[in-house]
Parts: C-alpha cells; sequence; structure tokens
C-alpha cells in the first residue's frame, strides 16, 4: 500500500475511533461507515447491525459521559494487517480509558479490532469487536469457556426468573377470575335479598289463605255429615276431598317458595353477624355430628364413616357461630348428598362412604378447615357456577341452589375464602381459609 | 274488645276477619282496619275517648311507618297498647319498636296461634 492510500486509511480509522470516543455530531459516521456495518462485543448481547444502531450506541456513550469526571484515554495502534490486494484492512488498537463516576476511579483497558473494505473510492469501516481483557493462567481458549459458563450461568437465572415471573402471572390471572367471581357473587345476592324482600308478603298470603281455606273445608265437612247422607252429600264430601288435596298442595309449595325466599335473605342479613373468639374444634364436633344425625334421621339415611383430623394447636378462630354452623351443616349436607347418589349410581358394592374433616393452621396464622367426601365429586365443568345463587344438580324439590351460594357468603363475611377440587367418581373437598382474628 | 290493625295490604282485611271469625261471630271481638298510619290516627280520633284498645301495626307502610305511629300513639292515647308486625325481624327494628313502648313484635309470616293467644289474654 502506497503512502497516500495509507493516508486515506488512517484519516478514516482516526475519524471512526475518535467519532467514538468524543462527543462528534453522530452525522459524522455517514462517511465512515458501511450501511450493514457489523459490530460485536464480548457478550452475546452486545451486537450491533447497521449504521442506525452504530450511532444509537454511540449516543448512548455520549449521555454516559456526562455523568463521567476527568474523562480521558490513550488509543495505541497495535496490529495492521492488509489483504493482499490492499482492499481490506484489519486494524488493532489497545486503549485505556480512564474517568471518575461517583468519586470512583476507573481505569478501562479495552482491544477493538476493526476491519475496513476499500469500495465505492473510499475506505468504509465493515466490522468491529471490542473486547476488555481477562487475565487468566489458561490463556484465551479458557478465556471463551469461562465466558460461555458466564452466558450459561446467565441464562439459566433468565429462565429462573421467567419461570416465577409466569407463575406469577398465572396467579394474577386466577385472582382475577376469583375477584369478578365474588364480585358477580356479591351483585346477585343483593339483587337476590332484594327480590326475597318483594316476594315475602304476597308468599304470606298465600300460605295464610290456602291454610285458613283448609281449616274450612273441615268445617264444612263437619257440617255436610250433619246432613241426611245421601249421593249428593256424598259428592260434595268426594268433591271437598279433592280441594283440600289442592289447598294441601298450594300451602306446600308456597312453603317451598317460602324457605328459598327466607334462604335469600339469608344474604343481606350474614352482616350483621359479630366475629367472637370461637373453638372451631368444638364447634366442627358438635354440628358434623347434628349433620349426621339429621341425615340418619331422614328418609334417605346411608352408612357414612365419619373421619376427624382435627388439628387442637389451632386455638380460637373470630367466627360467628349461627352463620358458621351454617356452613358446617351445608357442606356436610352437601357431601352426604353427594356419597348418597353415588352408593346408588355405582355398581361396586364395596363402596363405602367416608366424609373427613380436616383442620391444620398455616405460618401465617391461617386457619385451614378441609370437608372431603368420596361421593360422585364435580365435574370440571360446573365447578365455576357452583357457588352461584340457585345453581343447583338436584332435581326437583331437593335443592334451592343456595346452599352453597349463602356459604361462599358467610365465608367472605369472615375475611376468608372457600375453593373446591374435586375429581369425578374419587371425591370433593371444599377447602376453607380462615384468618384467625 | 276493640281492636285497630293497621296494614297497608288491603287483604290482611279479610285475613283476620276469617282467622279470627267465630271470636267476631261471638261479639268478644271487633275488628277495625287501616290502610295506612295516618288513617289509623284517624280512626282513632273519631271517638273520644277512643274505643280501640289494642293495635296491631306494620312496620313498613308508605308515608307514616309503624315506627312513627307506635311513638305518636304512645304520646297521644297512652293508654293503648300497641303491638308491632313485620317482616324484617331484624335487631334493629327489635329495639326500636320495644324501646319505645310496644308490648309485642311479631315477625311475617304471622304466627296466628301467638297471635290468638295475645288477644284471648285480652279479652279474658
Amino acid at each position: 500500500m502506497n503512502k497516500h492510500e495509507e493516508k486515506d486509511l488512517m484519516g478514516i480509522y482516526n475519524s471512526w475511533m475518535n467519532s467514538f470516543m468524543e462527543d462528534s455530531p453522530l452525522e459524522q459516521f455517514d462517511d465512515l461507515v458501511s450501511t450493514d456495518i457489523m459490530g460485536y462485543g464480548t457478550t452475546s448481547e452486545e451486537k450491533i447491525f447497521g449504521l442506525d444502531k452504530v450511532k444509537e450506541l454511540c449516543s448512548l456513550g455520549q449521555e454516559q459521559r456526562k455523568n463521567f469526571k476527568d474523562y480521558n484515554y490513550n488509543i495505541d495502534i497495535v496490529k495492521k494487517q492488509y489483504s493482499k490486494n490492499n482492499r481490506c484492512a484489519v486494524i488493532v488498537a489497545e486503549i485505556d480509558l480512564r474517568y471518575t463516576f461517583n468519586t470512583t476511579k476507573t481505569v478501562l483497558q479495552l482491544r477493538i479490532s476493526t476491519v475496513l473494505f476499500h469500495q465505492n473510492n473510499k475506505w468504509e469501516i465493515v466490522h468491529w469487536h471490542g473486547s476488555v481483557p481477562v487475565e487468566t493462567i489458561e490463556g484465551d481458549t479458557w478465556h471463551a469457556q469461562e465466558w460461555k459458563r458466564e452466558n450459561e450461568r446467565l441464562q439459566e437465572k433468565v429462565d429462573e426468573q421467567t419461570l416465577e415471573l409466569r407463575q406469577s402471572l398465572d396467579d394474577l390471572k386466577a385472582t382475577q377470575s376469583r375477584l369478578i367471581q365474588s364480585e358477580k357473587l356479591a351483585s346477585l345476592g343483593q339483587l337476590a335479598a332484594g327480590i326475597a324482600h318483594e316476594i315475602k308478603n304476597p308468599m304470606n298470603f298465600i300460605n295464610n289463605f290456602s291454610e285458613l281455606s283448609l281449616e274450612y273445608i273441615d268445617e264444612i265437612k263437619e257440617e255436610v255429615a250433619n246432613l241426611d247422607q245421601n249421593d249428593t252429600t256424598k259428592d260434595i264430601d268426594e268433591l271437598l276431598d279433592d280441594v283440600a288435596e289442592n289447598l294441601k298442595k298450594v300451602h306446600h309449595h308456597g312453603t317451598r317458595a317460602d324457605n328459598i325466599v327466607k334462604s335469600m335473605l339469608m344474604h343481606s342479613r350474614g352482616g350483621t353477624g359479630k366475629l367472637e373468639p370461637t373453638d372451631l374444634n368444638t364447634l366442627i364436633r358438635e354440628y358434623v355430628n347434628l349433620a349426621f344425625h339429621g341425615m340418619r334421621a331422614s328418609k334417605s339415611a346411608i352408612n357414612v364413616s365419619i373421619d376427624l383430623n382435627l388439628d387442637e394447636t389451632i386455638g380460637e378462630v373470630s367466627l360467628n357461630i349461627e352463620n358458621f354452623s351454617r356452613v358446617i351443616l351445608n357442606l356436610c349436607k352437601n357431601a352426604f348428598d353427594a356419597m348418597r347418589s353415588k352408593s346408588l349410581s355405582t355398581e361396586n358394592e364395596e363402596y363405602q362412604p367416608v366424609l373427613s374433616i380436616r383442620t391444620s393452621k398455616d405460618k401465617t396464622q391461617v386457619v385451614h378447615l378441609e370437608i372431603e367426601d368420596n361421593g360422585l365429586g364435580v365435574p370440571e365443568a360446573i365447578k365455576e357456577k357452583l357457588f352461584q345463587p340457585f345453581f343447583t344438580t338436584k332435581r326437583g324439590t331437593e335443592g334451592t341452589g343456595l346452599g352453597l351460594s349463602i356459604t361462599h357468603d358467610i365465608i367472605s363475611k369472615h375475611n376468608g375464602s372457600i375453593e373446591v377440587s374435586s375429581e369425578e367418581n374419587q371425591f370433593t373437598c371444599f377447602h376453607i381459609y380462615l384468618p384467625q382474628k | 274488645m276493640k281492636i285497630l290493625v293497621v296494614d297497608d295490604e288491603k287483604d290482611v282485611e279479610i285475613l283476620f276477619r276469617q282467622k279470627f271469625r267465630k271470636e267476631i261471630k261471638s261479639g268478644s271481638l271487633e275488628l277495625v282496619f287501616a290502610f295506612s298510619g295516618q288513617e289509623a290516627l284517624e280512626v282513632l280520633e273519631k271517638s273520644n275517648p277512643p274505643e280501640v284498645m289494642y293495635i296491631f301495626s306494620d312496620i313498613n307502610m308508605p308515608g307514616m311507618t309503624g315506627l312513627e305511629l307506635l311513638d305518636k300513639v304512645k304520646a297521644r292515647f297512652p293508654q293503648i297498647k300497641i303491638s308491632m308486625i313485620s317482616a324484617y325481624g331484624d335487631a334493629e327494628n327489635y329495639n326500636k319498636a320495644i324501646n319505645s313502648g310496644a308490648k309485642e313484635f311479631f315477625t311475617k309470616p304471622i304466627d296466628f296461634n301467638s297471635l290468638k293467644a295475645e288477644i284471648n289474654s285480652l279479652i279474658e
């Protein structure tokens, strides 16, 4: 390469280096750098492609230097190499960079290798690589592996954090859907209570008048019995019996509706229930026993083993006894129903219904109550709807569809939460979480 | 024995008249009805002293509530006994009524057996 050509080359090269080290206008790069320049640092993230990215990097450097004091540097060119046709040059420079940042003095040793091509009648920077020296006994090979290991370690950390983030995102989504769910339930509860009040009065009339008419029928029948008996009196008597039957039906269904209304009103009344420190285990023993004997005394009794596993160290829990006892009764009744349905439908003669109830306390002073049965289980599709008012799987007159809705309401008013886990034909478990105070 | 029943539901009259048919027929009980608190006061003012000895009043009524009527009756006709009948059996209503001098507090649906017992104790 002749002197003239080399002067051109070094002119371009020095401008390039200075543009990086000094606060030069960014447009300066337009004449120095190939538009598809590539640059690499030592770590995998440090990749620069194209003129715009070079400018970006440079303005970042300028921004950084604003905070530096005593900034100076020294460039020492350690190697120049040209291709045989003098159309390609590699220049390697070592740079000592010194600055003070927040009273800390730093000396940085950099090595920058630059590749230039002579194209379009001038020299252009097409590639560069920047690195910092690593002092090791093993030399460069080892350094490369160290670098790789470092990258792997970083990647592991990133993976770990990604997993954690994904987990917390899932948690957030679950919480969000629970929030929406309980919001829905709250507004439905209010609506239900409003309707209940409006329906209560007409319901009372239906029940009172049908009851009254039944009494009248009895009186009329007594009067008719005093008459001379003939075919007409016999007809009248039979008709009165029919009317009485009908009135009994009116009264029966009126009472049924009244019970639904009363349950609906529980939604609005639960709010006044005062919370008092209560021995939860004793309450559970008492009401599980009550639920069990209630079921045994009913027409549809089944044989159930009760398995209580109560942690006696949980201490007293803030409860409203009246309301919380309803929760225990409701959940036990549901469990008995689920196990009865299974024992009726199963072909397995050895099926043995078991109701398991467990209490425990975690480190955060949250008391867990689990009520589990080995009955029919809850299909995945209806798990979401389980706590909605009027949702019922019990056909006809068996259920009001309010039991679990009220249960959910009562637990909320205890500042607790309730969840269900289940596997079809295996088990259903209600998990209740209560703050101790 | 004259009893005034106050309720904005008109069918209450038919219900009471039928429930106490025998007592009315025998003349031991006379029922009068008012469908608002205002109307109840008018009934009481008709004769001096009022013939009514006992009042059963609903609490939730448009216009004057049963509890307001209770206060007015207690102030102007302290000799008349008054009991409340309400669908809202909550502690707040109950305490208000009893503290204002209500004799009894019945919740709806009315248990006519206990109501009959109360009235019969008055007749005797």
